[in-house]
């Protein structure tokens, strides 16, 4: 088992290219929109932009534990946070939850997003629907470090 | 029924694995990291407990 990626048939990450003087080189057209389409799928799809740079096991990892935290927020009838005028908190909450990608819309489509305060559970739900979008949002910049070869 | 303890240490596990996950690339020193993290948020959180407990009023 290759230790260092969760999983069996992981490829090493590739250094990134260097030039004769030992600069790094810039990354080409095709090399850009790799990272690209990679960051934007682990903000889409928890653990994806992992999955897609060939980390298999780090990516369903964290795909389990960001859409359990979020979805269990929810069955802990947390709230899922949306913009609310008025109340400038709410756009930074906001901004933090849509970290979890399309989890997040479609929770509020779903309406899924307006949680209990009766409940017991209220603020614990709170805090893993918030804290699942954060922590996507370290793992997108974890991808983007996959992706161009630093990690 | 409601366990606030044991939501506290599934939310303290769940950030410590992710976390210990992205800052250790072997399993084992990531699996030791994200244990230490967890222990920190619950030991941390128990303790800030007891001492609101001192200063309520």
């Amino acid at each position: 088992m290759n230790s260092s990626d969760f999983s069996a048939h992981t490829p090493a990450p590739e250094p990134p290219p260097v030039a004769d003087d030992g600069t790094p080189e810039p990354a080409s057209a095709a090399d850009s929109l790799r990272v690209l389409v990679s960051c934007v799928l682990a903000w889409a799809i928890p653990g994806l932009g992992h999955i897609a740079s060939g980390r298999v096991g780090r990516g369903i990892s964290f795909a389990l534990i960001v859409l359990s935290l979020f979805f269990g927020g929810i069955l802990l009838h947390g709230k899922v946070y949306r913009p609310e005028p008025g109340e400038p908190l709410t756009y930074l909450a906001a901004v933090g939850a849509a970290g979890v990608g399309l989890p997040y819309v479609i929770a509020q489509k779903a309406g899924w997003n307006l949680g209990d305060i009766r409940s017991q559970s209220y603020e614990y739900g709170n805090t893993f629907t918030l804290v699942a979008g954060l922590l996507n949002l370290l793992i997108v910049l974890d991808a983007y470090d996959v992706a161009t070869g630093r990690r | 029924m409601h366990s606030h303890f044991l939501y506290m240490v599934l939310f303290a596990a769940a950030v410590g694995t992710v976390l210990g996950a992205m800052l250790r690339s072997e399993v084992l020193q990531a699996a030791r990291l994200a244990m230490w993290i967890t222990m920190g948020l619950v030991g941390t959180a128990l303790a800030l407990a007891w001492a609101m407990y001192f200063i309520s009023p």
